[in-house]
C-alpha cells in the first residue's frame, strides 16, 4: 500500500459508483480512510468492502447532496467516527434523462435535478464543511467537473453548463480559502465509461444514422473513436483517481483554483 | 528515497539552479537518473553533486539549448550511455534583461534572446528528442511556462507572449504525439525566489524611482505581498517539482495537452 494519503479522511460524495469509486479505491491504496457517500445505500456499502480487502478504512452512509440536514448529518457522522476531514472530493452528478439537440427536448425537470446535483450539491458540502476545515486551517476540496464545463455540447447543454458552473465556483471558493491553506481545485474527465456513459451511449446510438439497436458498448466504441482510427477519445476511472490522489495530498499545497482536464486519448494499436 | 520514477531517465534543461534545480532534484529523489543540463556547466555540477549526496544519480550535460548541435550532441550522449530517453523537461528560460514598463525600454536583443531561449530552445529540444519517443511509442514532454503566459504582465511583456507561445507549443504538438502515446504538458509556476527573480527585481530597484535603494529582496517582497495581508503570493521550486514527478509518472497518462498554473499563495499567520 502506497502512503501519500496516510492518515487522512477523504469524505467522497457519489462514490457509490463510476469516478467516484475509482477515486475512493486510488485514495484508499494511497492509505486513507474513505467516507463513500452515496444515494444509493448498497452500491456505497460494496465500495466500503471492496476498500476494507485493501486493508484501508471505510463508511458508506446514504446521503442525497442536494439535502442540506443529510449532508450536515453525514459530516456530523464522519467527525464523531474518525474525528477529521481532510479532503472533500464532489463527484455525485447526473447527465439529466434526455439529450440534445434541439434543447426543446429538454424539460424543466432535467435542467432542475442536472443544476441540483451538479452545482448545488458543492454548494451545501462545501457549506457544511468548511467552517471545520477552517478551524483546522488545512484541508482539500477537489470538485468534479467535465470537459464538457469548458467546451460545451449541444448533446448535453444543461450538462455542460452545469460543469461550467463548478469551475466558476471552484475559483471563487479556492479565493475565499486560500488564507486557510484550504486547496480547490477542480478535475474535468473526459469519457470515461462508467454507469453514467452507458445511460448516454444508449441514448445517443437511438440518433446516430446506422446505430439504432446496437448495445450501449458497440456504440460507445464507435463515438469514441477518433476518426483517423488511431487514438481512442477514452480515460479510465484510475485516471481521474491518481489526479485526484495528487491533488489531495500534500504534494499539491500551492495548487488552486485550476480546472485540469483529464481527456487524453488511449492509442489503438 | 520514493520510486514513482524509478529507473527513468529525465533530462532537465536548465537544471543548473531555480526551478530547474528544485525539479531535478525532486524526480531523482523518486529514483529517477536526471541529466542536469544547463549553460553554466560549474552549476550544473553542483547541482549533481547535491542530487548524488542524496543517494540519487545524476549527470551533468552542457548545452546551450538555442544550438540544435549542442542539443544533437547532448540528446546523443544520453541515449549512448544510459539506452534511453523517458523525460524532458523543458525549464531552459530567461527573462531578458529590461523590464517595462513602458514597451519601449525593452531592446530588440531582449526580444531576440527571450523567444530564442524560451521558446525556440523548446522546440529544438522537442524535435531532437521525437524520433526516439515515437519510436519506443511512450514519453513525458513537460514544458515550463508561467502564469504569465495566461495572464501577461507589463513588467515582462515579452516574457509573457512567449510564455503564451510556449503553451499554444505544447497543445498542439499533445495532439501529434497522441498517437504515440507521448504525453506533453506545461507547468506555469507563479513567483518563485530565483535566480532569474533575483535578477529581475534587481532591474525593478534600478528602473522604478520608488525602489531605487532597495535590495532585490526588498523588491521582490514588495510584489509578494502586494495584493493582500494574509497571504503571500510566493511558492517554492519544490511546488513545481512535485507537479513535474507526477506529470513525469505513469500515474497522468490520460493527461496531456494541459497547462496547470502553480501559484498558490502561502497563508501568513499575521500581517
Amino acid at each position: 500500500m502506497g502512503n501519500r494519503l496516510a492518515g487522512k479522511v477523504a469524505f467522497i460524495t457519489g462514490a457509490g459508483s463510476g469516478i467516484g469509486k475509482g477515486m475512493a479505491i486510488c485514495m484508499a491504496r494511497e492509505g486513507a480512510t474513505i467516507v463513500i457517500a452515496d444515494i444509493n445505500l448498497a452500491n456505497a456499502r460494496s465500495v466500503a468492502k471492496e476498500i476494507r480487502t485493501l486493508k484501508s478504512k471505510a463508511l458508506a452512509v446514504k446521503v442525497d447532496v442536494t439535502k442540506s440536514a443529510q449532508v450536515d448529518k453525514a459530516v456530523q457522522r464522519t467527525l464523531k467516527r474518525f474525528g477529521k476531514i481532510d479532503i472533500v472530493v464532489n463527484d455525485a452528478g447526473t447527465g439529466g434523462e434526455h439529450i440534445g439537440p434541439p434543447l426543446t427536448n429538454i424539460p424543466d425537470e432535467d435542467w432542475e435535478k442536472i443544476f441540483d446535483v451538479n452545482c448545488k450539491g458543492i454548494f451545501i458540502v462545501c457549506k457544511a464543511v468548511m467552517p471545520h476545515m477552517k478551524e483546522r486551517k488545512k484541508g482539500k476540496i477537489i470538485n468534479i467537473s467535465s470537459v464538457a464545463g469548458k467546451k460545451p455540447s449541444t448533446t448535453i447543454p444543461a450538462y455542460s453548463a452545469s460543469k461550467a458552473a463548478v469551475i466558476n465556483f471552484t475559483q471563487a471558493l479556492s479565493e475565499e480559502l486560500a488564507p486557510y491553506d484550504i486547496q480547490v481545485n477542480a478535475i474535468c474527465p473526459g469519457i470515461i465509461w462508467t454507469p453514467m456513459w452507458e445511460a448516454f451511449a444508449g441514448k445517443l446510438s437511438e440518433r446516430i444514422p446506422g446505430m439504432k439497436g446496437q448495445a450501449p458498448a458497440t456504440a460507445f466504441k464507435a463515438i469514441t473513436t477518433a476518426p483517423m482510427g488511431n487514438v481512442q477519445r477514452i480515460q479510465r476511472p484510475e485516471d481521474i483517481g491518481m489526479l485526484a490522489v495528487f491533488l489531495a495530498s500534500d504534494e499539491s499545497i500551492r495548487i488552486t483554483g485550476e480546472a485540469i482536464s483529464v481527456e487524453g486519448p488511449t492509442p489503438l494499436a | 528515497m520514493g520510486n514513482r520514477l524509478q529507473g527513468k531517465v529525465a533530462i532537465v534543461t536548465g537544471s543548473g539552479g531555480g526551478i530547474g534545480r528544485g525539479t531535478a532534484k525532486c524526480l531523482a529523489a523518486e529514483g529517477a537518473l536526471v541529466v542536469v543540463n544547463d549553460i553554466n556547466l560549474a552549476n550544473a555540477r553542483d547541482v549533481v553533486k547535491e542530487i548524488r549526496a542524496g543517494k540519487g544519480k545524476a549527470i551533468a550535460i552542457k548545452a546551450d539549448v538555442t544550438r540544435p548541435a549542442q542539443v544533437q550532441r547532448m540528446i546523443q550522449r544520453v541515449l549512448k550511455h544510459f539506452g534511453k530517453i523517458d523525460i524532458i523537461i523543458n525549464n531552459a528560460g530567461v527573462f531578458g534583461k529590461h523590464v517595462g514598463p513602458p514597451l519601449t525600454n525593452i531592446t530588440d536583443e531582449d526580444w531576440d534572446q527571450t523567444f530564442d531561449v524560451n521558446v525556440k530552445g523548446i522546440f529544438i529540444m522537442c524535435k531532437a528528442v521525437m524520433p526516439h519517443m515515437k519510436e519506443r511509442k511512450k514519453g513525458k514532454i513537460i514544458n515550463i511556462a508561467s502564469v504569465a503566459g495566461k495572464k501577461p504582465s507589463v513588467l515582462i511583456p515579452v516574457y509573457s507572449s512567449s510564455k503564451a507561445a510556449v503553451i499554444n507549443f505544447t497543445q498542439s504538438l499533445s495532439e501529434e504525439l497522441a498517437p504515440y502515446d507521448i504525453q506533453v504538458n506545461a507547468i506555469c509556476p507563479g513567483i518563485i525566489w530565483t535566480p532569474l527573480w533575483n535578477a529581475l527585481a534587481t532591474r525593478m530597484t534600478e528602473q522604478y524611482p520608488r525602489m531605487k535603494g532597495q535590495t532585490a529582496a526588498q523588491a521582490f517582497s514588495a510584489v509578494v505581498t502586494q495584493n493582500a495581508v494574509n497571504t503571500k503570493r510566493e511558492q517554492k521550486p519544490e511546488d513545481i517539482g512535485m507537479l513535474a514527478v507526477f506529470l513525469a509518472s505513469d500515474e497522468s497518462a490520460r493527461i496531456t495537452g494541459e497547462a496547470i498554473s502553480v501559484e498558490g499563495p502561502t497563508p501568513v499567520t499575521s500581517p
